[in-house]
Order: structure tokens, then C-alpha cells, then sequence
């Protein structure tokens, strides 16, 4: 009963509108990402839950309430804010503290949920420093402590990690799932890190322009994208597609044919323009041609260390490779393999997937992560 | 090369430092000398008398009566054109989302009007027989004094005619300092529900006093100045001393009474309370206050 | 309505009710500079003239020499904001781009000028501009006003937003510290520089104390004192007149402010935060 319903929720600021006719559930205890490119409305959303921003129209539901009535204080939600809002005057239990003192917890209360979450985010020995006096990282700690000693049933976090750098971000990721492990709030987070995404969520909401592209697990946004902006958005280098025509059992790489095995081929039949994808990291390499490969020539190499991003040119179209080794030089010839498992198809006009044959199915409801982590 | 650079510098410098020389701090010097002397401003001879002006300052009962008056001033001051503007700015940044810009305008429109015109107008507004003001309250039955010749009240319409020329300025100075406090924070003490009210004082508060203090302060020093103008022009200090502050009691002893000594021991005398206020300041807030970055 | 809407409505009463209050005195001089005196006397609250008259403002040009004073007061606010906003801008200038021995004193010392009361200067300006016998000169009204701490203070603060790199951009052209003042931080501090000249100018033009003290004949009064002459204990029943005249003296200082209010309010709503 910790659910949050989004009901034909519009947001429009003057004439623009932000957000478009959304309808979306948050599941009790769940985590749910809003991820999306700068501008597509995510945060406008996580605002309105919170009561910070006015809903133009539509229902929203905390906990089955309806509460687009309800000031921000009487939602008895808890935020993280990207630049963590705290009050520079105050030193850290009193940040902590505060809400809770004006809201008339019992004072051992207080010291109890203060003195765990100071505990449970490392925070001990700090009681008494201003937020000018912490690092970065400590700062998002308290701000993250100040949110949980709510124990609020609904987390909302816009970009809490984005002031961070790498490593303290990968340490932060980590504990933000310890904590949700430990008090299973309603949880939406708000982000434009793709990691962040796939590593924290039970599910991902992808927007664009103020619309949900993709609702799913971070697996089948990844090995199933629903659509192409999908499909482009999640991964890095982003995925490679190619628009493409189907032919017989095969389908058009600029002169080259790629052929279909049987399945795919009953799939797509009937089926013309198309987009091909395939993403970088399973794209084999080799310098001989194989059975069924597209041949190309390398542009352009960048090497991670762990991997090499290669930058394949064929007819004027390009491809991107991830590949292990570092044995590809730019103007060398290279060819490319296709795994028929790894591949996607989309529809031209629509952008929408257009489906995978039934053998190599990775069943939508089922990610059997996603089945663990809910329940 | 460092010499150098101290001399260029010093040449930028150089203008302004010859007018606050000429006109700041030498006559700051020559008023400090001249309040030990008795003089008329065209004797030829100035008569040292030692710290006797200021004993006859101190033992006068003239200069406390004025020294009350300055308080009740800078009180009036104090609650029209500071608290009053501070609160106001809240709800502005906080609760009122249309039409801040023009606010802010027109709020500031008075500020850039003479206070002779503002003294004048007043004069007519307030005016105890046929002013719109006493018009409208006889239909409640209610008759306004002869104000500019009534103790006490003198002061407070001396002191409203000033801040209608000060509220608009400290109104956007103070908003500066208020609007500069990051959305973020007050949104997440809402989210708290934490009510307005608490807002402005535990968060609000302690967070514009940088602004706050500043504004506390000049309040006082300009607002004292500025009411000089309307007591000139409507009451010259009157009725007996009723109205006349520390400020326009050295004008008075200085320019319509010609007794340079106590004028100058006066004008000591505020610049003293000033420093006080000034140090006072220093002393027991600045710490406290908090500063962005 | 929602509750916050609601509250939003009862504020804007709030704040529609205090501005009443401080803009009723500009309609209340502008609408009876346009009554007859009896007029005035049986309808003074009365803010659209039922019956306009210009015989106030034909008395104001036929019997003051208006022109003169207008210039006379134009004259001293000229020549004070032109010269406190470029003595300004130099001191700023020293204090944002050079680092010299005993410069946080020096700039505490010219800030605190601002705390010092003009009744402490007043005798002896007098006396100093009264030995250079001018007395009963225009030039003598403006001569203390050719620097301004609140000037230097504001400039400052503008200038010091300018960053850092930027400066040093310029320097490694080769450009001397002059013609980065020149060529930059003077264009990029523009805005600041220009409100801040405004409001000298409106100050100077407003002032009365110090013009009061040094003018005494009627050709060199300015509009401040031209306005006092109608003023008796009781009103002078000169009342419409002087509204005419109350509507000439603000004026100019109203035109200017509307004209360039944006960059005026942006000046002074950083002016009080400090550093």
C-alpha cells in the first residue's frame, strides 16, 4: 500500500507542455528510475510527487490517496535534492533533526533515528560540522541521512549523485540500494546517468519530450529495447542501426546482404523497411572473412584498456565494435559477424521493436532479477 | 616592481581619496576640533573652552529629550523599513509566484522622488482640516491632530513620511539577500512541513543576516539623515524640540543659532553613537552571521 | 481554489495594499497639480480632476524662471554623477585588480565613510567652500560630491563577478592593466556602472541639504529649493502650485528610473550582499 499512480498526469507551463498524459505506477517498495535526456520533463515528474511543482491536470495517488490537494508538507514524502538542500547554517544532526523537531517527534526518537542513520552512512564524528566543513561526498550522506530519518514510505531522489565524481559515485550507488534494502521505501530516482539506471532500478521509465518511451526491467530495456530511442539511449557506445530493407532471407548492409536464420525470417516476412541493430559489444571481429559476414574497413580506434572501441566504415555506413582485443589499425579491412541472437529489428515508420522469434524469446514479465528484487 | 605596482594602484585611488580627504575626513577632524572651542562662525577669535561644550551637552536636559527622540525614530525606522520590508520579501520569494518583477518596480518608485516633494505632498495628504486622509476617517468620527504641533505623534508622521522614501530600496536590498537563499533549501524544509512561519525564522532569517545586518545598520545612519529633510521643511525641530533628532539638533546649533561648540560637540556626540552601533554590530552579530561560500 | 492559491490571493491584497500606500502621494501631487485651488479644497482626494486646469503649471513658467532652475539642478547632478562614477570606477578598479600593502584597510576605511553622518562635515565643508568663495555657487554644491563610497562599493561588486580568467586572458595579449579596464572590465560591467551613475544623478538631483546650506539667491536655486519657497507652516495657500512644481521636480528622476528600472534593481538587489 505504498504504491504511487500517476493518472493522465499533464504539466504544461504556459503553453508548453512539459509532461504529456502520463500514466504511471510506481509499485510498493519499488525502485523506479526516471531516466531521460536533459529537458524531457523527469524531474517536472518527481516535483509534482513531491508537491513542489502544481499538476496541470490528472490524478496523482500516494499510498492509494489521492493528494493533488496536498501541500508538500502533507505528503509525508522524503527528497534528496541534486544539490542537497541543506541548510548551511545548521550542523549536521540539526539538519537531520530538524524536520523531525518541527514536526514533534519524541525526542529519544529522534535520537535513536539519528544516531542509526549517522551510523549506517558513516556520518559518526561529524555531528557537529557545518555542510561547508564536509567534503562532497559527505554532504550527499547527510542529505541522504536527512531523507531516511524521515522514514517516510516514499523516497524521491533528483540526481543525487550527479555532483559527485566516478568512485564516490560507484561507493553512493551502492549505498543507496543497502538502504532501500533495509527500508524498502516506494523509491523514484531521477537521473541522466545510464549506469546509475541500470544498476539501482527495478525498472526504468525512459522520457523523452515529456512521454514514457520505455517502461521495464534494466535487462529488457538493454537486451529488449522497445524502441529505437531506446535502444540508442541505454549503452555506450551507443547501439548501431542501420536502416535496412528486407530481402528474401536476408536483410540489406549497404551492398552486402546479411542472411536471417528461419525464425527471424518468418518474423520479418511481409516486413520491408526496417531498422537493423546490433550493439557494439556483440559485434565479433575478425580480420578473415566468415559464414555470413559484412565486411567493412576500420576508421578509427579508441582504447579503453579493457576494450577498444572500433569505428567500422562500409558503404558509407558506419558501425561501432567493442571488442577485447587491440589488434585493429584504422585502413585495415575487418569483417563483421553478427550473432542472430544479439540482434534487433525495428519498425521504420513507427521506431517500435518488431519483435524477436519465439526460440530466442527473452520473456518481457519474467526477468527473473526484476522477480527477486520485488519480491 | 612591488613599489611600483602599490604606486599604480595608488593612482587609481588617487581621485577619490582627494575628495574623502578634502570633504570626509578632514572636516571629520576640523568638527572634532572645533567642538572645544566657542565660536560663532565670523568672530575672528575662537575661545578654547576645553570639554566644556560637552559638559553643557551632558547636563543639558535638551539633549537627552533629543537623544529620545533619535531612539524613537530609529525604532519607527527600524519596524517600517526593516522588519517590515524582511517579511514582506519573504512572502514575495516565497509564496507569491505572479507579478514579482512588477513589485519589485513599483515597490522601489518613491525611492527615486525628492523627500521635499514627499514632505510637501504629505504635508497635504496629512493635513488635519480638509487632507483626504482626515476627510475620509470623519465619516468614522474620527478627527486627525494638528499633527506638526502635537509631541510624540510629530515623530511618527516625520518618520512615516521618510520610510515612504526608504521601504521601496530596503525592499529590493533585502530581497537580494532573501532570494539568494537557494530554492532547494526552502523546498526541502516544505517537504518537512515545516510551516512559513518557521521557515522565515530558522531558516530565512539566519540565512540572509549577512544582508539583514547591513540593511539593520544603514536603516539607521541613512534613515536618521534622510529624516532630516521633512523636519526641516515642515517642523524645524518644533514643536519645542518635539521632532528634532541628533542630526538636525547640530543643524540647528550650528546653522540657525550660530553656536559652533555645541553643534560640533553634537555632531561628535552622534558619530559616537554610530561607532557604538556600528561596533555593536561587529561585536555581537557579525559572528553569528552567516555567509554564502 | 488550493490552499496555496488561496494564500497567494490574500498576499497579493497584502502587497496591492502597501504599494497603494506608497504610490498614492505620486498620484495625489500629479492629480492636483491639475485642479484649481478651490477645486482642490472641495475635492482634494478627488484623483481624476473632474475639471483639469493648466493654470498651475502656466503660473509655474510665468512666474518662476523654471528654465533656470531646472538647469541649475541639472547642472550639479551632472557633474556629480559624471565625476563619482569615474572616480568610482578607478578606486573599484585599484581594489579588484591589484593587490597592494594595507588594502583591506583601505577599503574598510572608504567604506566606512558611508557610516559618517553629513552633520559632522557639514561646518567645516561649508567653511572650506566658503574660503574658495564659493559660496552661493553652483560649483561649490558639487565640489564634495565628486566621490562616493557606496559608488565604489557597487562597482566593486560587479566587477569582481568578472572572472578571473578573463582578466588573465587579456593580460597574455600583452594588454596594459588600463586597457583592460578600458577594453574590458569596463564593457562588462556596464550595466552596474550605468545604474549606479543613475542614481547619482537621481540622488543629486533630489538633494536638498547641502544645496539649502550653500545657495541663498534665488538665481542659483534648484528645483529642491524652488519647491521649499511653498511651503508655510500650514500649507501656504499656494497648494496647487506646488504640486505643479512637485510634478516638474520628479519628473526626471521618474522617466529616468522607468527607463532603465531593470538594471537599477539588479545593482541593488546584490548591493546588500556582501562579500
Amino acid at each position: 500500500m505504498k504504491s504511487i499512480e500517476m493518472k493522465n498526469i499533464c504539466k504544461n507551463y504556459g503553453k508548453v507542455a512539459v509532461v504529456k498524459e502520463l500514466n504511471l505506477t510506481v509499485k510498493s517498495g519499488e525502485k523506479l528510475i526516471l531516466l531521460g535526456p536533459s529537458g524531457c520533463g523527469k524531474s517536472t515528474i518527481l516535483r509534482m510527487i513531491a508537491g513542489l511543482e502544481e499538476i496541470t491536470s490528472g490524478e496523482l495517488h500516494l499510498g492509494g490517496r489521492k493528494v493533488n490537494h496536498l501541500g508538500s508538507g502533507e505528503r509525508n514524502v522524503s527528497m534528496v535534492f541534486q544539490n542537497y538542500a541543506l541548510f548551511p547554517h545548521m550542523t549536521v544532526e540539526d539538519n537531520i533533526t530538524y524536520g523531525l523537531r518541527i514536526n514533534k517527534v519524541c525526542g529519544d526518537e529522534i535520537r535513536r533515528r539519528k544516531n542509526d542513520v549517522m551510523k549506517m552512512l558513516e556520518l559518526s564524528g561529524l555531528e557537529k560540522r557545518k555542510p561547508r566543513e564536509l567534503s562532497g561526498g559527505q554532504r550527499q550522506r547527510v542529505a541522504l541521512a536527512r531523507a531516511v530519518a524521515k522514514q517516510s514510505c516514499f523516497l524521491l531522489l533528483d540526481e543525487p549523485l550527479s555532483n559527485l565524481d566516478v568512485q564516490l559515485r560507484e561507493h553512493a550507488r551502492k549505498e543507496l540500494v543497502r538502504i532501500h534494502e533495509k527500508f524498502g521505501q516506494t523509491m523514484v530516482y531521477v537521473t541522466h546517468d545510464q549506469t546509475e539506471a541500470m544498476t539501482v532500478g527495478d525498472r526504468i521509465a525512459l522520457f523523452s519530450e515529456g512521454m514514457v518511451q520505455t517502461l521495464d526491467t534494466p535487462l529488457n530495456v538493454y537486451n529488449r529495447p522497445a524502441n529505437v530511442f531506446t535502444a540508442k539511449f541505454i549503452g555506450s557506445p551507443s547501439c548501431n542501426i542501420i536502416e535496412t530493407k528486407g530481402e528474401g532471407g536476408g536483410v540489406a548492409i549497404g551492398n552486402q546482404v546479411f542472411s536471417l536464420n528461419g525464425s527471424w525470417a518468418n518474423l520479418l516476412r511481409g516486413k520491408h523497411d526496417l531498422y537493423f541493430g546490433i550493439r557494439p559489444e556483440h559485434i565479433e571481429l575478425s580480420e578473415e572473412p566468415r559464414a555470413n559476414s559484412i565486411k567493412g574497413s576500420v576508421r578509427y580506434c579508441e582504447n579503453y584498456g579493457h576494450k577498444t572501441s572500433v569505428f567500422i566504415a562500409n558503404d558509407g555506413i558506419e558501425f561501432a565494435a567493442s571488442v577485447e582485443e587491440t589488434r585493429f589499425y584504422p585502413g585495415e579491412t575487418v569483417y563483421m559477424t553478427f550473432p542472430q541472437d544479439k540482434i534487433h529489428f525495428f519498425d521504420k515508420k513507427t521506431g517500435c521493436n518488431a519483435g524477436y522469434p519465439e526460440n530466442i524469446s527473452r520473456s518481457c514479465e519474467n526477468d527473473p532479477l526484476y522477480k527477486r528484487r520485488i519480491a | 616592481m612591488k613599489i611600483s605596482r602599490n604606486i599604480r594602484a595608488f593612482l587609481y585611488l588617487a581621485p577619490s581619496l582627494a575628495v574623502f580627504a578634502a570633504f570626509m575626513f578632514w572636516p571629520l577632524v576640523r568638527t572634532f576640533y572645533l567642538s572645544f572651542f566657542s565660536w560663532n562662525m565670523v568672530k575672528p577669535v575662537k575661545k578654547f573652552v576645553g570639554l566644556a561644550n560637552y559638559a553643557e551637552l551632558l547636563s543639558s536636559p535638551l539633549t537627552y529629550k533629543i537623544l529620545g527622540n533619535t531612539a524613537v525614530y530609529i525604532f519607527i525606522l527600524l519596524a517600517v523599513n526593516f522588519a517590515a520590508p524582511y517579511v514582506l520579501s519573504f512572502v514575495l520569494s516565497c509564496a507569491v509566484k505572479r507579478g514579482r518583477g512588477f513589485y519589485k518596480s513599483a515597490y522601489f518608485m518613491p525611492s527615486v522622488v525628492s523627500l521635499v516633494v514627499g514632505s510637501i505632498v504629505y504635508m497635504w495628504i496629512l493635513n488635519p482640516v480638509s487632507g483626504p486622509v482626515a476627510l475620509l476617517v470623519k465619516h468614522i468620527g474620527v478627527s486627525i491632530p494638528i499633527w506638526s504641533k502635537t509631541d510624540g505623534i510629530v515623530i511618527v508622521i516625520l518618520s512615516i513620511i521618510t520610510s515612504w522614501k526608504i521601504f521601496g530600496y530596503n525592499f529590493i536590498v533585502i530581497l537580494g539577500g532573501v532570494s539568494g537563499i537557494s530554492g532547494e533549501v526552502i523546498e526541502a524544509a516544505r517537504i518537512d512541513n515545516v510551516p512559513l512561519r518557521r521557515i522565515f525564522i530558522d531558516i530565512v532569517l539566519p540565512m540572509s543576516s549577512a544582508t539583514g545586518v547591513y540593511l539593520f545598520v544603514m536603516t539607521i545612519v541613512q534613515g536618521l539623515q534622510y529624516v532630516f529633510t521633512p523636519i526641516k521643511v515642515l517642523t524645524q525641530g518644533g514643536p519645542n524640540y518635539a521632532s528634532s533628532n541628533l542630526i538636525y539638533q547640530s543643524y540647528h546649533e550650528l546653522f540657525v543659532v550660530y553656536r559652533t561648540g555645541p553643534g560640533c560637540a553634537l555632531s561628535i556626540l552622534t558619530l559616537a553613537v554610530f561607532s557604538l552601533l556600528l561596533f555593536m554590530e561587529f561585536r555581537f552579530v557579525e559572528k553569528k552571521v552567516y555567509y554564502e561560500s | 481554489m488550493s490552499p496555496d492559491a488561496r494564500r497567494e490571493f490574500f498576499l497579493h491584497i497584502v502587497l496591492i495594499s502597501v504599494l497603494s500606500v506608497l504610490l498614492f502621494p505620486l498620484a495625489f501631487a500629479l492629480s492636483n497639480s491639475f485642479k484649481t485651488l478651490s477645486d482642490a479644497y472641495s475635492s482634494v482626494g478627488e484623483l481624476i480632476p473632474s475639471r483639469p486646469t493648466l493654470e498651475n503649471y502656466i503660473h509655474v513658467f510665468s512666474r518662476l524662471d523654471i528654465a533656470r532652475i531646472t538647469f541649475n539642478t541639472l547642472f550639479i547632478a551632472v557633474i556629480a554623477a559624471v565625476f563619482k562614477v569615474a572616480t568610482s570606477v578607478l578606486s573599484a578598479y585599484a581594489f579588484t585588480a591589484y593587490e597592494f600593502e594595507g588594502k583591506n584597510a583601505l577599503y574598510f576605511v572608504i567604506i566606512s565613510t558611508m557610516f559618517i553622518p553629513f552633520n559632522v562635515t557639514m561646518l567645516p565643508n561649508y567653511l572650506t567652500i566658503s574660503s574658495l568663495g564659493l559660496d552661493d555657487a553652483l560649483i561649490g554644491v558639487a565640489l564634495p560630491q565628486l566621490a562616493d563610497a557606496t559608488g565604489i562599493f557597487l562597482i566593486r561588486q560587479s566587477m569582481k563577478t568578472i572572472p578571473k580568467s578573463i582578466i588573465e586572458a587579456a593580460a597574455m595579449e600583452n594588454k596594459s592593466r588600463f586597457g583592460i579596464l578600458r577594453d574590458i572590465v569596463i564593457p562588462l560591467t556596464r550595466p552596474a556602472i550605468m545604474s549606479v551613475g543613475i542614481i547619482f544623478f537621481i540622488n543629486s538631483w533630489n538633494e536638498y541639504v547641502w544645496p539649502v546650506l550653500m545657495l541663498k539667491s534665488r538665481s542659483n536655486f534648484t528645483l529642491s529649493l524652488a519647491l521649499q519657497m511653498y511651503i508655510s507652516s500650514e500649507g501656504g495657500t499656494e497648494f496647487t502650485v506646488a504640486m505643479a512644481v512637485s510634478v516638474l521636480t520628479m519628473l526626471v528622476p521618474l522617466t529616468l528610473y522607468l527607463i532603465f528600472q531593470k538594471f537599477i534593481i539588479s545593482t541593488f538587489t546584490s548591493s546588500g550582499v556582501k562579500e
